[in-house]
This record gives structure tokens, sequence and C-alpha cells, in this order.
């Protein structure tokens, strides 16, 4: 049954997915571009300076695009559950309801966690063949905030649509909006690497959020 | 008979508006039941309680004795859902929708489906989007006909659908209903073609229930007498207990009743209403539908 399931939501999410990807491969190529003319123009010396010295990630590229991909995954999975109710022929399925809903989260959360973790990998190619392994390590450890922001973009953007109640939604938007921004403001390499599980167990939290809005859905609570 | 469908006392609020009181309904095993009334009398508002999507403000319905608001999941397998204006998921394909379906029905009849599919002209691989709403009910109702549950509950099944369709998806469900202990709940907003289909029905209307009855004992002892008057004479009539509805029209009147024809002409004459040519007349099922809640 869960394979099933699992079918449907791929058959939902796959275009959106690939999409994103192809926006990350265009991401690390212009990242690419530009470490290349950086360190052509300010030679490899003033350009290491840059990067370490004033603490500037050259991969800002990538910055936003783990959240935008957290919103069009569950965009492309939610969308066509609301739309005429259709979240009600999924809750009818002979499983427990907050069982599919979890799944469903946990697809589209895998799905956020694969195009971030294909980028990243691609992205550390990158840093490889122009830096230390230091730098690579600086990096991964920076973008990691920048992928949670992407799973809570996710979590915040399902719940939202399951959510019937207008008031709770625009709440929703207010709570993860506030903690997405806390993820992705500080722009220097590193400035996360204590807080990180915090902030992890957090983002976890909030893939629960959609059994609240999806029990509401299913009670018929008033708009 | 066992019933598989128990509704006590269902009362249920939108905000402050009501849309019923203490409804109570049994549908027996085996048999067809019709949820009948104009738009806006509650009847989608029951299936969706029905099935669990809705919490009404009191009552509580039981399907084969569970908590509708509690279904455990082996019992959703033997219920078959038709959503208002047959909607499944468009982006799937005929074979996609079938193939994702039949992991969670343990009884499920691929044969069904797909014969009902051959009639359609379609392609496996065409999504259902790109079908007509006739095609795609017909997609709906092969999928529940593939279930092989053994309570369907159809919501408005012939919205959208023309005379062609509604009379092949009654076919289906007449011959689905023919088998072994099958019990359907329709609604439906052309009652003229449950009429030969439906054993049982609740007539709703805003905030009540008007009646519950079989459609033979309906159709038996509801009445529709006309009658004539002289056009520049004010008539006044009110709903009584013999009179359950009326239309007056320039020269001609119409009373709907379930008393007999002398009982209404007794109280014609109590009232001193000057009729002439009092007589009964036949009516369809459409037709004392419409006299028992009115055309408004």
């Amino acid at each position: 049954m869960f394979k099933a399931l699992f079918f449907k939501e791929w058959l939902k999410i796959r275009w959106a997915g690939l999409i994103m990807l192809g926006l990350f491969f265009l991401a690390a190529a212009k990242t690419a571009l530009n470490i290349s003319y950086g360190i052509r123009i300010l030679g490899a010396n003033n350009f290491w300076g840059e990067i370490i010295l004033k603490n500037i990630p050259f991969f800002n590229d990538y910055l936003y695009l783990p959240v935008l991909t957290g919103i069009v995954i569950g965009i492309a999975q939610f969308f066509p559950e609301v739309t005429e109710s259709r979240l009600k022929l999924t809750l009818h399925l002979p499983l427990k309801e907050n069982n599919i809903l979890l799944y469903m989260a946990f697809i589209g959360a895998s799905a956020v966690l694969l195009i971030s973790a294909i980028s990243l990998f691609v992205m550390g190619l990158i840093s490889l063949t122009y830096f230390p392994s230091e730098v690579l390590w600086a990096m991964v450890s920076t973008s990691l905030p920048w992928v949670l922001a992407g799973l809570t973009g996710y979590f915040g953007t399902i719940a939202v649509f399951v959510e019937p109640i207008w008031f709770k939604r625009i709440f929703f938007i207010v709570v993860f909006i506030s903690f997405i921004q806390a993820l992705l403001e500080p722009s220097h390499l590193n400035f996360f690497q204590h807080s990180l599980p915090q902030f992890t167990i957090v983002t976890l939290l909030f893939s629960i959020a959609i059994l609240f809005s999806g029990h509401r859905f299913r009670k018929g609570v008033l708009k | 008979m066992e019933n598989v469908v128990e509704c006590k006392n269902l009362t249920h609020y939108y905000g402050k508006r009501l849309i019923y009181e203490d409804m109570s309904f049994n549908i027996k095993k085996g048999s067809i039941f019709g949820l009948l009334g104009k738009n806006g009398t509650g009847k989608t508002t029951t299936i969706n309680i029905l099935n669990g999507y809705l919490k009404p403000a009191s009552g509580q319905c039981l399907i084969f004795g569970e908590d509708s608001q509690n279904l455990p999941p082996q019992t959703k397998t033997r219920i078959g859902f038709l959503m208002e204006g047959h909607i499944q998921y468009n982006f799937m394909t005929i074979s996609q929708i079938e193939k994702f379906y039949s992991a969670f029905f343990p009884k499920w009849k691929k044969e069904a489906y797909y014969e009902l599919m051959e009639k359609l002209e379609v392609l496996p691989e065409q999504k259902l989007s790109t079908m007509s709403c006739g095609q795609r009910s017909q997609v709906a109702l092969g999928l529940i006909l593939a279930q092989d549950p053994d309570l369907m509950v159809l919501d408005d099944y012939s919205m959208g659908l023309d005379a062609g369709y509604r009379r092949l998806f009654l076919d289906f469900l007449k011959d689905y209903a023919s088998s072994n202990n099958k019990t359907i709940f329709i609604t439906s907003h052309i009652i003229q073609d449950l009429e030969d289909f439906v054993q049982d029905i609740v007539i709703l209307d805003y905030r009540s229930v008007l009646l519950s009855t079989t459609v033979k004992d309906f159709r038996d002892n509801f009445k529709q007498f006309n009658f004539e008057f002289d056009e520049n004479m004010k008539i006044q009539l009110e709903k009584t207990d013999v009179v359950n509805n009326f239309e007056l029209f320039k020269s001609h009147g119409a009373i709907y009743s379930f008393k007999e024809k002398a009982q209404v002409e007794k109280y014609l004459q109590q009232t001193k209403i000057p009729y002439k040519n009092l007589k009964q007349v036949s009516m369809s099922l459409e037709d004392a539908f419409i006299g028992l809640t009115g055309k408004y």
C-alpha cells in the first residue's frame, strides 16, 4: 500500500523535482564560472582573501534554492490534493489518516533532501576543484542550515495548504517565514556550527504540523 | 434486518446556520437508499459526516457498527465512495489509477474496471484531466465497481452527466446492487432517474427531515389533487395536516396531500374555497418530490 502511495506522490512531484534539480545545476555552473572568473580577474591570492578572510561564501547563489525547492515540491504535491478537496479521496484509503499524511510528508521531505544532497555534492566537487578540503567542510556546514530552511519551507507549505482555517494559515506563514529567515540571514561561514542540532530538531518538529491541519480538514472545521 | 448505516439524532450547523436538527435514519443491508433534497438542504453534509470528513454538532453515524468519525482501515475497504463531481486523481492515466487503487483493496476486480473502460473511447495511457466529465464519471464508477465494496456511498452521481451517461451509470449500479447483499446510499438532484432504482428515501427540507419512507409508500400515499377556480377570486390556502403543500396559478390550483380525496374535498368546503373539478392526478416520483418540497 505504501508503495502505491509512493507511486502517487512520485507522479505529482517528479517534474517539479527535475526542474528544481535543473536550477541547482545552473546555480552550480554559475558558481564554477564565478570562481574561475574571480581567480582570473583578482588573482588566486586576492580571491582567496575575499573568501576566507572576509568570510564571504562563494556559493551564495545556492542560498535560496533549497527553500524554493521545498515550496515548489510542497505545492506540486498538495495543490492537486486540496483542489476540489481531493484529499478526501486520499484520506478514504484504507490506512490510518495520520500515517497517510506523515508518509506523504516523508516522501516530499525526502525529495527536498535528495535534491539538496545532489546539488551539495556537485557544489562539493566544484569546491574541491579550486580549494582545499577544509573549505569543503566549511561550505557543507554553512549550507546545511539552508537545507533545513528548505525542509521548513516544505513543511510550512504543506501545512498551509491542508489547513482549513485562514487565521491559522497566516499564523503558520508567519512562524515558518521567521524560522526560515533565522536560518538564511547569517551570511558568513560556519555561523551555525554550534546551534545546528537545535535548529534541526525544531525543523523536524515542524513535520507534524500537517497532522493538526489534517485533523481540522477531516473534521470540517469552519474556514 | 441488519443495518449497515445507523445515523442517530444528527444536528449540524455551519456557523449559526442550522442545516438540520435531530435527523435519524438507518440503511438496511442490501437496500438502495436515496437521500433527496433541494440544493443546500444538507445532502453532501450528511455524506461528509458519514465518511468522517465532518464532525456533526451532535449525533452520531455508525457504519458497519463503527463510529464514522473513526473508521478503521478494514472498514474503509468495505466502503466505496464517489465524490460529488466524480472527483478523482486527474494527474493519473487510466491504467495508473487502476494500478494505484488495486494495491489497497483485497477484493479488487480489475476486469470490472476495464469492462467499463472499453465502452469509452479512451486509451490506457490517457490522463483523466484530458477526459470529458462523462468519461471521468465512468472512470470513477469503474474504480468503485472494481473495489467491490459492501456499501457504496454516491454523492450526486448525476452531476454534469447527460442522459446517456446517467443511464449507463445506473445500469452498472443496478447490476452491482443485484449481486449479494450490496448496499447503496445515493444522493441526486435528478429525481426521475431514481424512480425505479431506490427503495428507501429520506427527503430533506431546509433545517429538517420532511419524510422518511419507502418509494412505494410515498408514491402510493402521496397524492396530487388539481382543481379550478374563478381567476377573479382571491384564494388563500395554507399548509395543514390535510394540505402538505399547494400551488396556485391563475385559475388552476393543486393540493398535495397524504389524505384521501374526500378529506381534501371536506377541507376545501370547510374553508369555503370555491373550487371546481377537483380530481386526483397521477404523479412521477419527481412530481411528488416537487409537490412535497415546493418549487422554490
